[in-house]
Parts: C-alpha cells; structure tokens; sequence
C-alpha cells in the first residue's frame, strides 16, 4: 500500500507541472477556500489576464434513499432525496446515468440517431412531435414542481439511459429548489432489469456553468473547465436497473451477471476483497449447479449467500423500507459489505429464486400436461 | 530508271518518311523543364546613347549622365529584359531589369532583341547570368526572357507521394503530413550522387470558408521549420548545409507537410538540381463536416434572410457541423421548442404564455473547419484589434461547437429562461461557455458532443 501511495505521489507530482506547462503565465483555476468558489484566471485573445468566478453546484449534503420491489415482473425503483443540514445550496438536480432498460408506454428514442430520424419525420407534424419530444418523460414518476427526462445516454447498450431530474421553476437568484433540511420523495420508474448499485448525481444550485465577460479562455484551460463542468455534481450510490433478464430464463447466466456486478463493488469500497471471494465461491457454486441441471443445489448455494449477506445486515428482505441506517440497521451493520450493495444483492438472488421455483412449476405442469395427453 | 537510281530513291523516301515519323511522335511530347533562377553577377548598364557600365547598384547607374558607351559585357551569357513597375524612380527591391530614372520622354528608340523597340529615355539595365548545371553541366541552361528564369531538358525526375489530405493544426493530433520526394534518372533509377530536393509551400489564399485570403495567409511548414513565409523554396533553408533534403540511396527524401491553422487548399512543389518541378495539392481539413440542415426548430437565418454570423468578404459559409453534432443541436432545440418549461408570458393582461422563439445559432465551423478568425475584419473585436488567421474564437474549428444568441436581441433566449436553458443543456450532458455576458454579443457556447475542442 505504502508504494503504491509512493507511486501516485511520483504520478502526480509530474502530472503536475506537464498540466502547469500547458498554460498561458498566469492561468489556471484556483478554489477559494473560504467561499468554496473556483476562481478562473485566464488570458483572453491578445493575453490580458482576466478574471472569473464559477459557483460549484456542489455545496450540498445530500441522501438518497433508493427501494425497489417486484411487482408483476417488473422492478418498480422509486427515491427519495434529502438535502441535508449542513448545505449552502437549494438542491435542484439529480440524475442517474446509465440506467438501463426503462419501461415505457410511448417509445423511447435509444440513441439520438434515432430521435434525428423521428424529428426529421415529424418535422411537419408538431403535435405528434411535441408529443414525441417529450412522451419519454411520462415514463417517470416526479414530484410536483419537478420534471424528469428520459434520454440516450451516448454509450454503445442501446437500452442505456440517461434521467436527469431536474426542478423546474429555476429562479435567477439561484434561491429555490430543495432548500436546506428538506427531503423529498416521489422520483420513480419501472424497468425490466434488475437492480445494481450505480452512482447518482446529486447538484445544488450554483452556476451549472462558467460565465464570462469577454470570449472566454483558450486553450488547455478549456479543457480543465471542462472537467470541472462535467463532475460538477455530487455522487450518491443508488440502486439503478443494471442487469438484464436473460430471456429465455436461465438462472446460471443470471447469476454470471450478478457475479460481473458483485466484481465491480470492492473497488466503489462498497464490498471487503475478502468477503467478495467468500460471496463468489458460493455463487460461482449456485451457477454451475445451476447449469448441471442440478437446482437444488443451486438453491442451497444461493440461500448460503443470503445467509452471508443476513449475517451481516439484518432486514435485507424488506424491500420496501429504504436504506436509511436507523439505530437498528447500524447495530448489525458491519464493514464487509454496504448495506445498499447487500440489498440489492439479496434481492437479485431472491428474484433467481423465486424465478427458478417459477420455472420449476411451469415445467412440472408441462410433463403433467404431456401425461395426460 | 535503272536499278540504282530506284534504290537511291528508295532511300530518299524511307528517310523522309523516318523524319516524319521522328516529328510524329514528338509531336505533342512536351520535354520536362528543368528551372532555375537566374543568378548574380548582376550588373547594372545606364543607357542614354548608349549602354554604361556596370555598376553595382541601380543607385549608381541612375546618377551618371549616361554619357558612354555599352562596354563588353563581362561574365554571363544571357540577358534579360523586363519592365519596372514604378512609373517614376526605380524600385531597388524589385526584381527589375529595366528601371526608370526619371520620366522624362524624350522618343529615344532602344531595339533589344527579341521585343519590340521600346522607348525610354534614361533607363537601367540589368544583366543576368545563368548558373553552371550541377548535374550534366555538358548541357547549359537556356535563359528565358519571358521568366527571367535558366531552363534545360530536365536531367532527372521528380514525383511527390503521401497523403493528399490533413487536419488544421491546433486542435489537432493529425495535422503532419509525411510526404516523399524521390528521384529519378531517365532510365529509372536513382541519381548516381546524392542531389538536394528544394520544397515550396503554397496556399489558394480564399479556400476553406476563408473569402478574405490575402497573400500573408499563413502556408504551413516542411519538416523542422515554424513557418514558410513566402512561396519561396522554404526547406531546406538557404542557410542549411547539413544532409538536409538530400536523396537517399534510393533518390528519396522524407518530409514532413505541418499544416497550419486555417483549412484550405494547399500546394507542396518539390525540385532539385537537374529536376523538373513536381507538385502535389493537399487538402487541408477537418473531414466530414455538413451543412447544418435546415429545421424549424432552430434559426440560421436572419429574419430579413442574412445568415446569422455571417460576414460578406470575410466567412460567409459559418454553419457546418459533424452529422452527430447536428443530431444533438436538434435535440437541445427540439427539447426546447416543445418543453412547456420554456413557455413565456406573452400577454400581461391575460396571462397568456407561448413558446420563445427558436434557438438562433451564430457561428459553428467553417466548411472545413481549422481556425475561424472572426478578429481578421476590422472593427470585429474591438478589444482585440485585428487578428487574421488565428484565434480568438476560441474551438469552432471541427465541427462539434455551435454558439446560441442569448442577448436580448430578436431570436434570443429569454432572460427568464437562461438558467432553464442551462439546466437543459447540462440534463443533456452538453458543457457550455456563457460568453461576454452583459454585452451584445452575449451567447452561449455549446460543446455538442459533450467535449472541448
């Protein structure tokens, strides 16, 4: 650990200057300890040093609460989001990207591609048009005064989405929105896929964006403003629809994803390496039991994770409560897993159960069926 | 007719006909040129009666009383002679042959072969020499009048290979164009020595959306160098002599075409001792740029019909995006054209609320991108003065930025809806520049894919 600590050290001590080259005398973006602001010094066209201040979106505490259930083969994800004590900011946004997989009446435009060659369609038609435009949004659940978007979110999973949500009646003195202290439920959707642990971006209300007087910066200081734009948010995880269903049902191939998922959470610190290798041996265990054809040994291996994850928090099943940790949740709360990450994992591996017994039946009447034939 | 005299008539006729033939296929078969500037000694003559000199400078041919007689010409063996442009008083810088001292006709003829008799009273002259060929000097240069340049039947050939387009530079990671020059003897192989390959950049200076080209348009660079500031030979330079330019065993030279700023139609001419020139167009662009197609969601025109940003003389072809960029423009104004968010009030009385106009967009790209000078005009940017062929019209240069009116004028984003409008821009993952805010050239500065430039 000590070296590695050593090596990024090293690493940023030369990333530093070759970033200081690339600017003009003088440049750079600087963060006002005292205010909390950037303060953006740069050379305009003929070399002038100017001056600009850009108000972070960031000076919130905020929650996020996620719940998620199964309700007639869909998993309905709702949220509630709390803008906590210690906040300077109304809280005005949060948005989840990706989010896979988003169940809709109306079609949802998968890439904007294809919200080019719709427009292009509908260019004579406007009602059906603005219909189009915005009918992505009535997939959403939202809360008054706020309004959700469904949108491509430019990778290469077609299905993947991008939701921000965003108050609506922004003021220009940056005063309403979620103020300080308040907390606020009601954002939801349903999806086809199961849950992972994602990150959402949480931002209050500041300048969204730089601001300046004249024609602005050049050059490579454009591209740290660009960097400070684009994680001018704060993150929460979340409990987003990440894993898809396979279709036909096959518990092993499910499982596989899940394990993919599980991977990915020591490094978000949200699962100890070492309970990760005690969880994956049991799963590895159910899936090919699984794919022997050999369920019941699936099942036991499942439950056996169950009772890993029930080991270290209590209440897992109880979908409907958030993971807010009351004094009872942090009593049993231990550090070899989140409690989000363990929820949402209980959940997953009780839907391939439930799943599966499904499947079971189906089958059991089909041999009933044939018998009797 | 006896046999002999058949014969010899025989003869008579073949060879008439093999001349024929020899003037049939050398008909239309234009010998490749060999050129070559003409070189010093230049001398300076004064003609009055006669021709005096020589003199080293025009200065002093133009102070005698030309008064003597054309001494033998010393040194060279052709001479030249071409008109100066001044109409009064000779121009020392230029490249003048006969120069006027003064305006004075007095209709004394001067017959110089091969022109017409031409009368002047009191001209200069100056006399030129062709240089030694560095390779088969047996076969000398041939002074032509008409070019003030030295041409010979070229000994060796020249051909340019490599690409044929390139990206501005700047803003981009591919803006060098390997280039190879390779020569050749007539029977195809490599020149049995070593000859240097001279390279001249050359640049049509109202290409790439740039209708106000002038002749100080930047031209790239070859190889090590900054800049070629002229059309010159520019690598290598004149000072060099080390083993630049010069062929390798296989008569080849490898260059390096760095493209400039500005998108245009470029021109890469190579020569070397004994060659004929070879030359080779590039195409200096950002590939793939369209037209923004025209939408009712968004405003490229002015109301009246002008296109918005653009300048006559200066770019008036300022509306060029990536198709994918185009895609996300119509998204953001389509976005804002229908969500009920952006409705205004539009009726005091009756509180009556409607969509604002549409999204007026200014400058995107040129049609093939590279820098968009908009300082180049004269009173453009006050602050900064003129600045042709450069910024400060910071990215704009490969499709993928588009600015947004939002100063109050028609067609502007409402005051009321600015920060919903970047509420939308940031749902949409767009980052954007709010640019000289509070003035009238207040706009928004849209990075449509998502990235700077």
């Amino acid at each position: 650990m000590k070296k590695y600590i050593l090596d990024s050290l090293i690493l940023f001590a030369l990333a530093i200057p070759s970033t200081v080259m690339a600017l003009s005398p003088g440049e750079g973006i600087v963060l006002d300890r005292n205010t909390g602001d950037y303060i953006i010094n740069y050379a305009n066209g003929v070399g002038k040093l100017m001056q600009s201040r850009f108000v972070p979106s960031t000076k919130i505490e905020p929650t996020l609460l996620s719940r998620f259930e199964n309700q007639r083969g869909l998993i309905r994800y709702r949220y509630t989001i709390k803008n906590g004590s210690r906040g300077k900011q109304p809280l005005i946004g949060l948005t989840f990207d990706p989010v896979s997989s988003i169940h809709s009446k109306t079609a949802l435009p998968g890439t904007v591609q294809e919200f080019d060659q719709t427009a292009q369609q509908l260019v004579n038609d406007p009602v059906h048009l603005e219909q189009y435009v915005n009918g992505a949004s009535g997939a959403m659940e939202v809360p008054n005064g706020w309004s959700c978007d469904v949108l491509p979110n430019g990778g290469t999973v077609r299905s993947d989405f991008r939701v921000p949500c965003s108050f609506d009646d922004l003021d220009e003195k940056k005063r309403n929105g979620l103020q300080v202290g308040n907390s606020l439920s009601g954002f939801g959707f349903y999806s086809t896929d199961l849950p992972g642990v994602g990150v959402a971006q949480l931002d209050g209300f500041g300048d969204m964006g730089p601001s300046f007087v004249d024609a602005g910066p050049h050059g490579e200081i454009l591209n740290q403003l660009d960097v400070l734009q684009k994680n001018d948010f704060v993150p929460r995880n979340a409990a987003v629809p990440t894993i898809a269903i396979p279709s036909p049902f096959d518990a092993a191939v499910l499982l596989d994803s899940l394990r993919a998922q599980v991977e990915t959470w020591p490094s978000k610190q949200l699962l100890d390496p070492a309970f990760a290798a005690k969880l994956d041996r049991s799963m590895v265990a159910a899936a090919n039991a699984f794919r022997n054809n050999q369920p019941k040994a699936g099942k036991e291996n499942i439950e056996s994770v169950r009772k890993m994850l029930a080991h270290e928090h209590y209440y897992l099943d109880h979908d409907d409560e958030d993971n807010d940790d009351t004094p009872e949740h942090k009593a049993a709360t231990r550090l070899t897993i989140d409690r989000l990450a363990a929820r949402v994992l209980d959940f997953d591996l009780r839907y391939v159960l439930k799943r599966t017994e499904k499947e079971h039946e189906h089958d059991h009447d089909e041999s009933d069926r044939k018998n009797d034939q | 007719m006896d046999a002999r005299m058949q014969k010899h008539r025989m003869i008579r006729w073949v060879g008439r006909l093999f001349v024929l033939l020899t003037l049939a296929t050398s008909w239309g078969a234009q010998a490749r040129m060999e050129t070559v500037a003409a070189v010093p000694p230049i001398y300076w003559y004064a003609y009055s009666s006669g021709m005096v000199g020589p003199y080293a400078s025009p200065d002093e041919a133009c102070n005698l009383e030309f008064t003597n007689l054309v001494p033998q010409v010393p040194g060279g063996n052709f001479t030249y002679l071409g008109f100066s442009i001044p109409p009064n008083g000779y121009n020392q810088t230029h490249t003048l042959s006969i120069a006027y001292c003064s305006w004075e006709v007095s209709n004394l003829p001067i017959y110089v072969y091969p022109f017409q008799p031409v009368r002047f009273d009191r001209a200069i002259m100056s006399i030129m020499s062709c240089p030694a060929p560095k390779v088969n000097p047996t076969l000398p240069y041939s002074f032509d009048w008409y070019t003030a340049t030295c041409t010979r039947e070229a000994q060796l050939t020249i051909t340019l290979s490599g690409g044929t387009e390139v990206e501005p530079s700047d803003d981009s990671t591919i803006s060098t164009l390997p280039i190879i020059a390779t020569v050749k003897q007539s029977g195809g192989q490599p020149p049995a020595n070593p000859v240097k390959v001279q390279v001249s950049l050359t640049v049509d200076p109202k290409t790439g959306g740039h209708d106000h080209g002038d002749s100080d348009r930047p031209r790239g660079s070859i190889a090590e160098l900054d800049t070629c500031p002229s059309d010159n030979v520019c690598w290598p330079s004149p000072q060099s002599t080390g083993s630049a330019g010069m062929t390798d065993g296989n008569g080849q030279v490898v260059f390096n075409f760095n493209a400039p700023e500005a998108s245009g139609k470029y021109t890469i001419s190579a020569t070397c001792d004994g060659c004929d020139i070879a030359t080779k167009p590039v195409d200096v662009k950002v590939d793939g740029l369209k037209p923004i197609p025209a939408m009712p969601f968004y405003a490229l025109n002015e109301t009246n019909g002008d296109v918005i940003g653009s300048k006559p003389g200066w770019h008036t072809d300022n509306h060029n995006l990536t198709p994918v960029a185009a895609q996300k423009l119509l998204q953001i104004a389509a976005a804002y054209r229908f969500n009920p968010k952006f409705m205004v009030v539009v009726d005091s009385i009756t509180g009556r609320k409607d969509f604002p106009p549409v999204l007026h967009i200014n400058d995107a790209s040129l049609p093939w991108g590279g820098v968009y000078d908009i300082c180049a005009r004269p009173g453009a940017c006050t602050d900064l003065g003129v600045v042709a062929w450069q910024g400060p019209h910071a990215e704009h240069r490969r499709g993928t930025v588009v600015d947004v009116r939002a100063n109050g004028e028609d067609g502007s984003i409402p005051a009321s809806k600015k920060t919903a409008f970047i509420r939308l821009l940031r749902n949409n993952k767009i980052p954007y520049l709010q640019e000289s805010q509070g003035t009238s050239n207040e706009h928004f500065h849209l990075r449509l894919l998502g990235n700077a430039e």
